[in-house]
């Protein structure tokens, strides 16, 4: 299986003032294509510090960073933005659409970042939530939509454009048990399916089945 | 394209705010317009006039149409100038109405009108029936009156035979032959003004303050420019008031611009992170909401500007004392209000936007 990530001595450390934290200390990773990767550990661990690090939506302090052939740590703002668009799909636990717009323009945007015309961005929007059992939702705004219709909408913002790896960050930390299995099941799904590579963060152990391989982030290392 | 689409979806699915914004910005447009077309209309009158002729009008100077001579002037000033005066010719001048506007009249015996009064036909011509009169510009413009117009002047059914064109103060105004109008005021009106023409050669200064000794303070003399340059003065003003409200109206474009983008901003770092979070390079972030923020400017000053030709429509004409001017609007001042609507907004959504659009994407997502 081709290496997707590649991560060694990663350190993340955020200064408030005098306040100094280490977020990150040191952290090795493997990634391969395909897999799906389930990383659990306390609050304040470092969690979400290590998927902005790897989705390049934050640098790292130290270390080395590769996602899929891509210098993530040296990488200019600009060419992160790039790298984003084509690589790496963000699925969040308070689903983060734009409130002002509708389900099919929010998974659109996605594909309009990437230079998708806006006819064809729109009508593939609406075809990828046909497919998530959406289509009577497409016209609703997010405030219309159930929590566990607001997180497939922004699962299908996510992989509307093909990327290499989903990284969600507790997708199932602000829905219902039922609503968990359901989302569980779409991400299963896709990476099945289509191959795309997952890392999902969570508190939740019902998540823990979902995963190829389990890690554990404590204290910015995995321990 | 998709650029512009974006921003326009965005802005009618925020339907209350964006409405807001153009309310906001709609009122500032339209006074800035209104203003500077009253300063432009009072500009327009004070075209320059004869600088040699020197007018009698009564002390009461500031509203030449509210005094009455004594009808000695009229064979004092010969007397006083004698050779230096080439002619004095009476003239009545007062405020009336006609066809339910109030316009200002001018009595002149009808062969100075050319001569001394520097009248230029236009269309028709000259009056030749009893009950014709001739209108200037400023009166056509601002009712609407053409030749062949007909109107009710003190219960009497006058036909417009001439449009005319006529310099300085005398822009806007309706003017009859002398005769026809004492007849019609039955002597009861006098004469307001009578106008000197010295003779070629004359000291005009020394002839003006003879003038002036002699009427001991019965009257006034002026040099007829000095008249105009008074009234000028009122333009000036007008032009003045214009100027500050230009710069007020600036400012509130400008704060008004500024916090609306700024306002948006702090309710839209959120969306502004996602934006960033789907790869959207910050510069394509600042574009969108330069757009958004254009398609607003349009709309405020359509509708600021719509709102101005309204009012101004409405009262086409204005009278200040017995002084008729029409608002106008130059190109210019269409110009510079497009240009502030448009500077202002945009300036205001690039200030506010400079910082947040280039954040990292997971600060601006955290604070939710
Ligand atoms: N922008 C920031 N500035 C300062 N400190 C931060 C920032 N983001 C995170 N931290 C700190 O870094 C540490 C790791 O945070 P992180 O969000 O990665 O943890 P986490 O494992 O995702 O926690 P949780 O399970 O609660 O989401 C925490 O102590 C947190 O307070
Ligand atoms: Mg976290």
């Amino acid at each position: 299986m081709p290496r997707l990530i590649s991560a060694v001595g990663l350190t993340r450390v955020y200064r408030r003032g005098t306040r100094v934290v280490e977020a990150l200390r040191g952290v090795d990773l493997e990634v391969d294509r395909g897999e799906f990767v389930v990383v659990m550990g306390p609050s304040g661990g470092g969690k979400s510090t290590l998927l902005n690090l790897i989705g390049g939506l934050d640098r790292p302090d130290s270390g080395s960073l590769h996602v899929a052939g891509f210098d993530v740590g040296t990488a200019s703002q600009r060419a992160l933005d790039g790298f984003r668009r084509r690589h790496i799909g963000f699925v969040f636990q308070f689903f983060n659409l734009i409130s002002t717009l509708d389900a099919r323009d929010n998974v659109a945007l996605a594909l309009l970042a990437r230079g998708t015309p806006w006819k064809a961005a729109r009508r593939r929007a609406a075809q990828l939530l046909a497919e998530f059992g959406l289509a009577d939702r497409v016209g609703h705004v997010p405030a219309e939509l159930s929590g566990g219709e607001q997180q497939r909408v922004a699962i299908a913002r996510a992989v509307a454009t093909a990327p290499d790896v989903l990284l969600a960050d507790e997708p199932t930390g602000d829905v219902d048990g039922a609503t968990t299995t359901a989302i569980m099941d779409l991400l299963a799904d896709l990476n099945r399916r289509r191959g795309v590579t997952v890392i999902t963060v969570t508190h939740d152990p019902a998540l823990i089945p979902y995963g190829s391989r389990l890690l554990t982030l404590r204290d910015g290392t995995f321990g | 394209m998709t650029v512009l689409r974006l921003a326009w979806r965005d802005l009618v699915s925020d339907r209350v705010r964006s409405t807001l914004h153009i309310a906001a910005i709609a009122p500032i447009v339209a006074a800035y317009l209104i203003l500077t077309a009253i300063a432009g209309g009072l500009r327009d009158q004070a075209v320059p006039a004869e600088a040699q002729h020197i007018v009698v009008v009564s002390p009461n100077a500031l509203d030449p149409a509210s005094g009455r001579l004594d009808p000695s002037v009229l064979t004092l000033v010969p007397q006083v100038g004698g050779p230096d005066v080439a002619s004095a010719t009476p003239m009545i001048f007062r405020p009336i109405r006609m066809a339910d506007r109030i316009v200002q009249l001018r009595a002149a015996p009808q062969d100075t009108w050319e001569p001394v009064h520097h009248l230029a036909l236009l269309a028709g011509s000259w009056p030749d029936q009893r009950d014709d009169i001739a209108i200037t510009e400023g009166v056509a413009i601002a009712a609407g009156w053409n030749v062949g117009t007909r109107g009710e002047i003190f219960g009497t059914t006058f036909t417009v035979s001439a449009l005319v064109r006529a310099p300085g103060t005398k822009f806007a105004s309706v003017w009859m032959p002398y005769a026809r109008a004492e007849e019609l005021f039955e002597g009861m009106s006098g004469f307001q003004m009578v106008t000197v023409v010295p003779a070629p050669g004359a000291d005009v200064a020394a002839l003006r303050d003879r003038l002036d000794a002699a009427g001991g303070g019965r009257f006034a003399v002026y040099f007829e420019s000095d008249l105009v340059a008074q009234q000028g003065a009122r333009g000036s003003a007008a032009d003045n008031l214009a100027a500050v409200s230009t710069v007020i109206g600036v400012a509130a474009l400008a704060f008004c611009g500024f916090n609306l983008a700024a306002l948006t901003l702090v309710e839209r770092r959120r969306d502004i992170g996602i934006a960033r979070v789907l790869g959207f390079a910050p510069r394509s972030i600042t574009g969108l909401a330069l757009t958004r923020g254009a398609i607003l400017a349009v709309a405020g000053f359509a509708l600021g500007g719509a709102a101005a030709l309204a009012v101004l429509a409405t009262a086409a004409s204005t009278t200040l004392r017995s002084f008729v001017f029409v608002p106008s609007l130059p190109a210019a001042a269409w110009l510079i209000g497009i240009t502030l609507t448009f500077g202002t907004g945009l300036a205001g959504t690039w200030l506010a936007l400079r910082r947040a659009a280039a954040s990292a994407a997971h600060t601006l997502l955290e604070e939710w």
